[in-house]
């Protein structure tokens, strides 16, 4: 086996060469907020299914590549990522043993079984998330409202959303949507005082965390723009709110810290933002007409699957060459 | 080949599932359950053993260019008495495994060692071929059923439609859904199948050096 | 057409026919003994959802304001006796469920309550909606109080129902099937009161 691995491929090159090492730090700096915001919503809990997460994905990939014998990569950060957005994209109530075997799952299979950092065809930490959703869908569909949450609403409100004052479980804003039964207020969905994952519920701490990336340039803008733009134009097209669309559930979120991962999402331009669109396409189809109330992680996951494809009808053609088969 | 070594061929080095990746669909869909995948083992089992010994008894008779369609005719009347038997006599097995039962004819395993085996051999060598085949099939489904009903759903053998509940392990809600659904299956199926390659191949390096 | 010819024909035709006289032969054995397990299967769910009667028979007129709505099907409809005496309905309805059509015999007894229901068959996900079989799903206080006229839902669409968790769809499926079978069973109340209630054939 060679000791260090020399990549050596035909032009065109597709894959972005990353110095891995300081974007994936950055990419952690920037995911602070919404951990900040989880664990003030949600208290001490949430800060020990950060922990374990992290932990565990980062102690998986180091024992994976001890076991396959192959240089030891978790300086990279790319690890400390996977198990931080995992555990993001998780219930505030869950046990502590689902985001390890989460964070395991994502680092195991959804990583290093490919070969590592840039193989992998699936953003790893939603592959976590989907594995646990599938898997344990109860205990992944457990809310709670945080408890300083229900100033706004009435005693009558209260039981009509199936939240009693003061046992503060209930549906998330977008299962009440989808159940009809109710709107929540724009500025508390923008806060993020609402039931939801522990880095989805305030739009704030994202939008704060996604200028970050957007300013140091570490993510495209035509991702988000294309993702968010498609999903209000359809909200807006289908009769439904698109305020509200883009602000309830893990969309935000999503297009900004999912949707933008390096090695899941195609490298071109015009790639990018179709990726964005289709993203975008999916995600109100599944909200609108499918099982789940909530769309965003499997629309990513499926789009994932097209990044190959993306990549290759959107290579930009050399100057002077002419389409082939005109 | 000796007629054991025929048998072993079928059940280790060329097994159905593991080495010839033949037969996915069935072995896919219904290895939820241990008493599923080992009622379909069997089940291919005897259909597999029927059509060879009927195939390599008029081996001599068909002519080439109708092999094909003899075969599939030959194959079909041995599911189909499975079938028939099956839901007479088992009418709660015959339920669960639903429609698989009549798509053992177009098992892909079933034709291969029709037209590799038993049109080249003689009646006892092809009876030995399909029942180490189809053991190697049987094996296979256990392994795969073991593995997603242990972990899936926390028990051993359970038959509810029998009214036999098994052996429990851990509270059902503690189990890995994700493996009793179909993406659990071929999840389960990729790294078992990643596993026997990866010590087939080790021990093939252990024997050069 | 040469000597070759034919025989590829003879011999196929041969084949063809000996697996047609063999099916015939599997069938004319098993054809009794599955038409019997069919229907004791069927009597097994008929009594399971009626306990108390010992009889059934089949209702002939079908229902045709019945026949499907909402997904919803009553497929067959028995007239239950105990030593001759009415005891009640056992409705069969299918369901659209997650997977495919939930069958489900509901029992109504002459008095127009809700007695058990019996999953007759189904293929919802393993582990998430086929536990709509379970007993405990089945047999919660929701079912056991309901009666002719009223209309069931799960908790989810402001109902007392409790759904199997992580499986709505599967649950409303069952709800819906119990509502078709307790509105046919209304349906047949009211028909034999006008009539003068009991008429055996």
């Amino acid at each position: 086996m060679l000791e260090t691995e020399v990549v050596v491929s035909a032009s065109p090159h597709l894959r972005a060469g990353l110095s891995a090492g300081r974007i994936m730090w950055l990419v952690v700096a920037a995911l602070i907020p919404m951990a900040a915001t989880g664990v003030y919503y949600f208290g001490g809990h949430a800060l020990l299914i950060i922990l374990v997460s992290t932990v565990t994905a980062i102690c998986t990939e180091a024992i994976t590549r001890l076991l396959l014998k192959r240089p030891v990569t978790i300086g990279d950060g790319s690890a400390a990522v996977t198990g931080l957005l995992l555990a993001l994209t998780l219930p505030p109530t869950v046990p502590l043993w689902i985001p390890a075997v989460g964070a395991a799952f994502a680092i195991v299979l959804g990583k290093q079984i490919y070969g590592g950092l840039g193989h992998n065809p699936f953003n790893p930490a939603l592959l976590g998330r989907a594995f646990l959703g599938a898997s344990w869908p109860t205990l992944m569909t457990r809310w709670v409202w945080p408890a300083d949450s229900l100033g706004w609403a009435t005693d009558s409100m209260a039981a009509a959303l199936g939240i009693s004052v003061d046992a503060v479980s209930g549906a998330t804003p977008l299962g009440l949507w989808a159940d009809g039964i109710t709107k929540i207020p724009y500025l508390q969905l923008y806060l993020g005082n609402i039931a939801g994952s522990l880095g989805e519920t305030s739009a704030l701490a994202i939008l704060l965390g996604g200028l970050f990336l957007l300013v140091y340039k570490i993510i495209d803008w035509r991702i988000p723009v294309g993702y968010l733009g498609t999903v209000a134009l359809l909200a807006f097209l289908l009769g439904e709110d698109p305020l509200f669309q883009l602000l309830a559930g893990g969309l935000l979120f999503g297009a900004f810290f999912m949707a933008t991962d390096y090695v899941t999402t195609p490298v071109t331009r015009r790639g990018r933002l179709i990726f964005g669109v289709g993203c975008g396409l999916l995600t109100i189809l599944i909200r609108k007409f499918g099982g789940p109330p909530e769309g965003v992680c499997y629309s990513i996951l499926l789009m994932n699957l097209t990044t190959p494809l993306l990549d290759r009808w959107t290579v930009p053609r050399r100057f002077g060459e002419v389409k082939a088969n005109g | 080949m000796t007629r054991w070594q025929i048998f072993k061929n079928g059940v280790f080095n060329e097994n159905p599932i593991f080495r010839l990746v033949l037969g996915m669909c069935s072995t896919l869909a219904v290895t939820t359950a241990v008493v599923n995948g080992i009622g379909m083992g069997i089940a291919t089992t005897f259909v597999l053993t029927g059509s060879n010994v009927i195939i390599a008894l008029l081996r001599n008779i068909i002519p080439k260019e109708i092999r094909i369609p003899a075969y599939v005719v030959v194959i079909a009347t041995f599911t189909t008495i499975v079938d028939k038997t099956m839901a007479a006599t088992m009418p709660d097995l015959h339920r669960v495994l639903g429609i698989f039962i009549p798509l053992i004819v177009v098992n892909c395993i079933v034709l291969a060692r029709a037209e590799a085996f038993a049109s080249k051999h003689s009646i006892v060598e092809s009876a030995f071929d399909g029942l180490g085949m189809g053991m190697g099939f049987t094996l296979a489904l256990t392994l795969l059923s073991l593995i997603r009903e242990l972990l899936g759903t926390g028990t051993l053998l359970k038959a509810s439609d029998f009214g036999f509940d098994g052996f429990s392990f851990f509270p059902d809600a503690l189990g890995v859904k994700l493996l009793v659904l179909p993406p659990g299956a071929f999840i389960t199926l990729g790294l078992l199948l990643a596993g026997i390659n990866w010590f087939v191949a080790r021990k093939g390096e252990k024997s050069h050096d | 057409m040469g000597k070759y010819e034919w025989r590829l024909i003879v011999v196929l035709t041969v084949i063809c026919v000996l697996s047609g006289g063999v099916l015939g032969w599997v069938n004319s054995l098993t054809a009794p003994a599955i038409a019997e397990q069919e229907k004791l299967a069927k009597q097994r769910a008929l009594q399971e959802a009626l306990p108390m009667a010992t009889e059934f028979a089949a209702e002939p007129a079908i229902l045709p304001e019945l026949v499907s709505k909402d997904r919803t099907r009553v497929a067959e409809v028995y007239r239950a006796y105990s030593e001759d005496k009415p005891q009640g309905y056992v409705v069969i309805v299918e369901a659209r469920g997650y997977a495919g059509p939930i069958r489900m015999a509901v029992g109504v007894t002459a008095e127009g309550n809700l007695a058990a229901l019996a999953v007759i068959s189904q293929s919802e996900t393993p582990g998430l909606g086929a536990e709509i079989k379970n007993k405990s799903f089945l047999t919660q206080p929701a079912f056991r109080r309901a009666k002719v006229g009223t209309e069931l839902a799960v908790k989810k669409d402001r109902g007392e129902v409790d759904a199997v968790s992580s499986a709505t769809i599967s649950s409303r499926a069952v709800v819906r099937g119990v509502n078709a079978a307790l509105t046919a069973a209304q349906v047949l109340l009211e028909r034999d009161q006008t009539s003068g209630g009991d008429h055996i054939d």
